[in-house]
C-alpha cells in the first residue's frame, strides 16, 4: 500500500532540520499541554527577536504615515509567533539543539550514501532530505523507483556518487563531517537517479521511467538538478520574467494601488516560500569568526543609527529634509522616472532571488 | 561642510565599510565571514529566513508602495 507524500506540516515534522530557530525557543513548553499552556504555547514564538523587530519594524512603519506597510509587518509577525506556538505544541523538536539537528542529518546523509543501507537511504530521502518543493515529488518518486529497480542497483549507483563526491566535502572548509555527509548523500541521490532511469529503459521500473522521461522533457537530469540546456531555458525565463516585471511595475506611479499591488503580490510569493523550506539545502558552515562577525554587526547597525538620526532630524517623521536626508529621499530622483523604478526594482528582484537561494 | 554633505558621507563612509568587509573576506584570509555567509547562516532557522526575507519585501514596499 502506498504512503501518501507529507504535506508540508508533516514534512516539518519529520524534518526539523534548519526551522529549528522559531521552535527551539518555543520547545520547552512543547509536549502534551492543558487548554492554559497551549495560550502560553502560542506566546512562545514572542521569544524570538525577530518577531520584536517586525513589530518594531510595523510600529515606526505606521507613525511615518505607511500603515498598510505596518499591518503587513503585523501580519507576519503574528503569523511567526503562531507558528512557533503550534510547533512547540507538537512537540516536534523538544531537546534538540540546533548542533544536535545538523549533526543528526549528516550522519544520516552518510548512512544514505553508503551502499549497503541503500534501503533506508531510499526512506530517508522520501522523507527528509528529497521532501522539498519541485525536488519533493522529483526526489520521493525517483527514490521508489530506485526501490522498485532493485535495491542493490540503486546501492551501486550510490557508491558511485560517493567515490565521486565525497571528497568535495572536505574541500568546502565547513564542517568536514557534514560536507562528506552532503556530498555522500548527494551521491546517493545521484546513484538512485540514474539507477532508476536505467531501470525504466529496461522496463524493471515504469514508474521510474515516467519521472526520468518527465525529467528529460523538463531539461532536468535524474538527479533533479537541471541540465546545461534546461538551466539556460530557466535562467533566460527568469530574466525574462523579472524584466517584465520590472517594466511593468516601474511604469506605475510611486505609491499608486497598481504598484502597490505589484510589491505585495511578489513580496507574498517570496516570504510563503522562505517560510516553507529553504529553495536549497546548504549546509550551516559551522560558527562564525566572532571579531568577523562583530565588524558587520558594526557597519550595519551604524548604517541603521545613521538612517535613524536622519529621518529624526526631519522636520517631521514625514516630511523629508535637505539637511538631513534619508536614503529614501536621496532615490527619490531616480524613482521619480519610470526607468529609474524600474532598474530599482530589477536590483531589488535580484536581491530577493539572491537571498531565496540561501 | 554643511550637514547635508556630513548626511551623505556617513552613508558613505558605512558603503565603504561594506564593501571593504566583503573585499577582505573573499579576497584576504582574514577571519571575516562574507555578506553571503552571514546571510546563510542567518536564514538557517525558519524565524531567521522569515525576517530576512520579509525585511526584503519591506524595502520593495517603502521604496514603491503605498
Amino acid at each position: 500500500m502506498s504512503r501518501a507524500a507529507p504535506g508540508p506540516e508533516d514534512r516539518h515534522a519529520q524534518n526539523p532540520g534548519a526551522d529549528g530557530g522559531g521552535a527551539a525557543s518555543g520547545c520547552a513548553v512543547a509536549g502534551r499541554l492543558r487548554p492554559g499552556g497551549r495560550a502560553l504555547a502560542a506566546l512562545a514564538g514572542l521569544r524570538e527577536p525577530v518577531v520584536w523587530v517586525l513589530l518594531a519594524i510595523a510600529f515606526f512603519t505606521s507613525i511615518s504615515g505607511k500603515p498598510l506597510d505596518g499591518v503587513l509587518m503585523l501580519i507576519v509577525a503574528a503569523g511567526l509567533t503562531w507558528d512557533a506556538g503550534r510547533r512547540a505544541r507538537r512537540g516536534t523538536e523538544a531537546g534538540r539543539g540546533a548542533e544536535t539537528r545538523r549533526d543528526t542529518k549528516a550522519r544520516r546523509r552518510t548512512e544514505t550514501g553508503r551502499g549497503t543501507e541503500t534501503g533506508r537511504g531510499t526512506e530517508t530521502g522520501r522523507g527528509t532530505e528529497t521532501g522539498r518543493g519541485a525536488e519533493t515529488g522529483r526526489g520521493a518518486e525517483t527514490g521508489r523507483g530506485a526501490e522498485t529497480g532493485r535495491s542493490a542497483e540503486a546501492g551501486r549507483g550510490a557508491e558511485a556518487g560517493r567515490g565521486a563526491e565525497a571528497g568535495r566535502g572536505a574541500e568546502t572548509g565547513h564542517s568536514p563531517e557534514a560536507g562528506r555527509g552532503a556530498e555522500a548523500g548527494r551521491g546517493a541521490e545521484a546513484g538512485r537517479g540514474a539507477e532508476a532511469g536505467r531501470g525504466a529503459e529496461t522496463g524493471h521500473s515504469p514508474e521510474a521511467g515516467r519521472f526520468a522521461l518527465a525529467g528529460r522533457i523538463a531539461g532536468v537530469r535524474p538527479t533533479g538538478r537541471p541540465d546545461g540546456r534546461g538551466r539556460l531555458l530557466a535562467v533566460a525565463a527568469l530574466l525574462a520574467g523579472g524584466a517584465a516585471y520590472a517594466g511593468a511595475v516601474g511604469s506605475f506611479s510611486r505609491y499608486s494601488w497598481p504598484a502597490t499591488a505589484g510589491i505585495i503580490a511578489l513580496g507574498t510569493v517570496v516570504v510563503t516560500i522562505g517560510w516553507h523550506s529553504p529553495l536549497r539545502d546548504r549546509p550551516a558552515g559551522g560558527r562564525l569568526p566572532v571579531a568577523g562577525t562583530l565588524a558587520w554587526v558594526t557597519v550595519l547597525v551604524a548604517g541603521c543609527v545613521w538612517e535613524l538620526v536622519a529621518l529624526l532630524r526631519q522636520p517631521s517623521l514625514t516630511t523629508s529634509s535637505y539637511s538631513h536626508p534619508t536614503i529614501s529621499t536621496l532615490t527619490d530622483p531616480v524613482l521619480a522616472t519610470s526607468p529609474g523604478r524600474s532598474v530599482l526594482l530589477l536590483a531589488w528582484l535580484a536581491l530577493g532571488w539572491y537571498l531565496v537561494e540561501r | 561642510m554643511s550637514s547635508h554633505q556630513v548626511t551623505i558621507a556617513g552613508y558613505l563612509v558605512v558603503a565603504a565599510g561594506i564593501v571593504g568587509l566583503q573585499v577582505l573576506a573573499t579576497r584576504t584570509r582574514a577571519p571575516v565571514p562574507s555578506l553571503g555567509d552571514l546571510f546563510t547562516r542567518a536564514m538557517h532557522s525558519r524565524t531567521g529566513r522569515v525576517g530576512v526575507l520579509v525585511a526584503w519585501a519591506w524595502i520593495g514596499l517603502h521604496f514603491f508602495a503605498k
